[in-house]
């Protein structure tokens, strides 16, 4: 079970201005909002509770296209994996805790 | 004394509102805790939708990594490298967002491991003793 949706972080995003000046990069904290949301997309019961792990392989340009991919982690109902890809390149990968209820 | 705004805004990069951290209660050369009502700010820059995401404590714990870092190059005398976020691990959340929080945050990060190079901290966000978000963060220097 998978779920693929693409997103970009419009040039205009509040953070960017001060993240940094002159060199605006994605703040790795947006782009986990936004695989958060994408997740909220996927499964609008489940809840995030934490993260087990994410690496923040390239960094994320204002308005570059990116792919957010979520795959069910295997043998387990409460962990999700995911990547964010720009073209074929993995940017972010992790895994997510989730649960079914609130938290 | 304290160490306000103004000084921390000499420490890192992030500027304008993205500097989250209003000032440093205490810091020595393993650890640090910082202070900051800005996750009631309407006009934090983290807001999706009005509202703070409990995500954002990773940047808030990720701040006052490099502001630790910043202190600890001045104190020997060296300039700082720019750093970015590269990991995060074992991160819980124990609420879904923080702009709702009515106290100030409390944000601690104790350096667990690396000098110059990587360095890994794990992070404590909280308000009033009450545990909000905590995580081990990889902070590496930009090549």
């Amino acid at each position: 079970m998978s779920f693929e949706i693409c997103r970009a972080i419009r040039a205009d995003h509040p953070s960017l201005a001060g993240h940094f000046p002159g060199a605006p990069i994605v703040p790795g904290v947006v782009i986990l909002d936004e695989v958060a949301a994408a997740l909220a997309e996927w499964r609008k019961d489940c809840q995030l509770t934490g993260i087990r792990a994410v690496k923040f392989v390239l960094p994320l340009k204002p308005e570059q296209p990116f792919t957010i991919c979520f795959t069910a982690a295997k043998g387990t109902e409460t962990q999700v994996d995911f990547c964010c890809r720009v073209e074929c390149r993995i940017i972010v990968e992790g895994r997510l805790e989730i649960s079914s209820g609130g938290v | 004394m304290p160490i306000d705004k103004a000084e921390i805004r000499t420490l890192i990069p992030h500027a304008g509102l993205m500097c989250l951290l209003d000032s440093v209660l205490t810091w020595d050369d393993e650890s640090i805790v910082c202070t900051s009502e800005t996750h009631r700010d309407p006009a934090n820059p983290l807001r999706r939708d009005g509202q703070l995401s409990a995500l954002h404590a990773f940047e808030y714990g990720a701040q006052a990594a490099a502001v630790h870092g910043g202190l600890r190059a001045r104190s020997a005398g060296v300039a700082a490298p720019l750093c970015y976020l590269a990991a995060l691990r074992n991160a819980h959340l124990q609420v879904t967002r923080l702009d709702d929080i009515a106290s100030p945050l409390e944000v601690r990060a104790q350096r667990l491991f690396g000098g110059a190079g990587n360095v890994i901290y794990e992070c404590h966000v909280s308000a009033v003793d009450a545990l909000l978000a905590n995580g081990r963060i990889t902070i590496v220097p930009r090549t």
